[in-house]
């Protein structure tokens, strides 16, 4: 038996070696990506089967990942990112595994393991009890220190079903929310579309990425789905989180919660935020925003 | 019309609705039980790649009993699929609804494509689209922005930041990005006409199944509490006032 690492989109892997860690089976990963991420890779865990994307979609190699992992089946851990589920996904296919996500923790019990995973997009968590192959996804958090495992990287290859022609890069270069120091989330508060020039000047003078809750991204489309935080959008640990009409829902707030400080403008006192918040005024973002970006800009 | 589109959709209690007791019980009764956004992308996006093969658009929806209600199906069907098939699935599990799907897809032999949304409304894994790929033995073409049918097939999907095209061959597995077009509100007469339909159910055939979960128990999340500091203030003006000094004190800017 083995412990298998699933890596695609990046080696933002802390979360998935501390559950890989936990499990008593010695330690392997497939890696789908550039040699670089395979070598990062190899300081971490003794035995990497790399599987090169410069050329092919993970989507085309998903099947060849399965079958690595068929071969010498056991516990399989992977990240969240698009390309690790779907090859988490052709794994749990192959291998007639079990799929949790969102998973906290994972131990052995029995001749199974005990498996603690948020339920209900962070309203809950669960624990089960497993018996038989399943695959864990989780979030991968950050990227570890730099690993002395010296692990050896085999390089394999696939009859690829699918080809990439070209790639285009992002229209415009976005501020990188991941990154940044100071983020404004938008709500649902926000009655219009027009309305956004109100909060991208609070932006603005604060020197922060707009950021905005799940339906303004994907119910109204006034914001790229790539700028909504939460449990199935971005995670952030900014220094500052200031969230505009956001109720603060629990798969809202798991975007956030690492950030140092929450400042959130709400015009209802019992709105969840409130709670969650380490300043909050309560009011009419129509009037509360103007004003705070005004004596932000005095300030600066 | 030749071919078959298949779209899924799961109906389900919406998590926002949901509530966990602190003794670990969960209760949706007060949930709205409906498609998820994505569900909604999914199908408009299925309608599109159906008019463009030509072929007709069969919605395929997995879950407990209300899945089958009428209400449920007319929903489903006034959004534009041309049939509504469902499977009753009393417990759905990310693998119970991939087998349900792919058991349904390999049974039809001039399908064209299967199209799966991002995430349904109860669970939010987000593992189902990967899953039914691999039983299919298909690729999984994931965040799907635009698909040009031929063959190959060229597909737009999200990539790094930007997108990136790519070629496929024979059935294509469909994950739509959710903001790929933008659902219809279906009128009075998408309504009226979905009441002529054709619907068909049926119940999951017993999975196969070489894994056991067993509850344990389940506890609610309790949000984490900060300072929870509220500025009170006779005017906008004072508490930004107020607010902006003390953040400066409290070195936040
Ligand atoms: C499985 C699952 C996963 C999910 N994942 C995510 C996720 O990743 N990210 C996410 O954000 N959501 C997610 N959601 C949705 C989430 O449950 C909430 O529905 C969503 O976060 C609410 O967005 P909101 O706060 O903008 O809107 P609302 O909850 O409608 O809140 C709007 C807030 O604005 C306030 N307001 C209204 N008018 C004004 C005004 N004039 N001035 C000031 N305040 C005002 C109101 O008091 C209210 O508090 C998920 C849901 C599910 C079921």
């Amino acid at each position: 038996m083995t412990t298998w690492l699933i890596v695609a989109d990046d080696a933002k892997v802390s979360g998935l070696l501390d559950l890989a860690r936990a499990l008593p089976s010695p330690l392997a990963a497939v890696v789908a990506g550039t040699r670089e991420l395979a070598d990062q890779v190899a300081g971490w865990v003794p035995a990497v089967t790399w599987f090169d994307t410069s050329a092919v979609p993970a989507s085309g190699i998903a099947s060849a990942v399965a079958g690595v992992v068929a071969a010498d089946p056991g516990t399989v851990v992977a990240g969240m990112g698009v390309d690790s589920r779907l090859l988490a996904g052709a794994v749990a296919a192959a291998t007639g595994a079990e799929v949790l996500a969102d998973v906290i923790a994972a131990i052995p019990s029995g001749d199974g393991l005990r498996v603690t995973h948020l339920l209900l997009g962070g309203l809950a968590t669960e624990e089960v009890g497993v018996i038989g192959p399943v695959v864990l996804v989780a979030d991968g958090r950050t990227v570890p220190e730099p690993g002395s495992a010296a692990g050896t990287v085999t390089p394999a290859a696939a009859d690829a079903s699918v080809a990439r022609v070209s790639t285009e890069p992002p229209a415009a270069a976005g501020g990188d929310l991941a990154s940044a120091a100071r983020v404004v989330g938008v709500g649902r508060g926000l009655k219009d579309a027009g309305d956004l020039s109100l909060v991208q000047e609070l932006a603005a003078a604060l020197g922060a990425e707009l950021a905005c809750s799940r339906p303004i991204a994907e119910g109204m489309g006034w914001l790229p789905t790539s700028s909504y935080l939460g449990i199935s959008g971005q995670r952030i640990a900014p220094s500052l989180y200031l969230a505009v009409g956001i109720s603060g829902q629990g798969q809202h707030m798991i975007g956030v919660r690492d950030a140092r400080t929450i400042v959130a403008v709400n015009s209802d006192a019992t709105a969840p935020i409130v709670a969650q918040a380490d300043w909050t005024i309560v009011g009419d973002l129509y009037q509360v925003v103007p004003e705070l970006t005004r004596a932000l800009l005095v300030r600066s | 019309m030749s071919g078959t589109v298949l779209v899924a959709y799961q109906w389900a209690p919406s998590a926002q609705g949901t509530l966990v007791t602190e003794s670990g019980q969960v209760d949706a009764s007060r949930a709205s039980v409906g498609l998820s956004d994505s569900d909604h992308v999914a199908i408009e996006f299925a309608r599109g790649l159906a008019d463009q093969a030509g072929a007709r658009l069969v919605a395929l929806g997995v879950g407990p009993e209300a899945v089958s209600a009428g209400l449920a199906t007319k929903a489903v069907a006034s959004r534009g699929p041309d049939e509504v098939v469902v499977v009753r699935d009393a417990t759905p599990t990310t693998i119970s609804v991939a087998q349900a799907l792919a058991a349904q897809a390999s049974g039809m032999d001039d399908l064209v494509a299967l199209v799966l949304g991002d995430a349904s409304n109860d669970h939010g894994t987000r593992m189902v689209p990967g899953v039914v790929a691999g039983l299919l033995g298909r690729p999984l073409l994931a965040d799907v922005r635009s698909v040009t049918l031929g063959e190959p097939a060229t597909v737009v999907t999200k990539f790094a930041g930007g997108t990136q095209t790519l070629q496929a061959y024979g059935t294509l597995v469909v994950q739509v990005a959710p903001d790929a077009v933008k659902p219809r509100v279906p009128g009075m007469r998408d309504i009226l006409a979905a009441a002529k339909k054709p619907v068909q159910v049926v119940d999951v055939s017993a999975s196969i199944d070489n894994v056991a979960v067993t509850p344990i128990s389940v506890s609610p999340v309790q949000p984490p509490s900060r300072g929870g500091r509220v500025i009170a203030a006779d005017t906008p003006a004072a508490a930004v006032a107020q607010l902006v000094n003390e953040l400066s004190q409290a070195g936040v800017l």
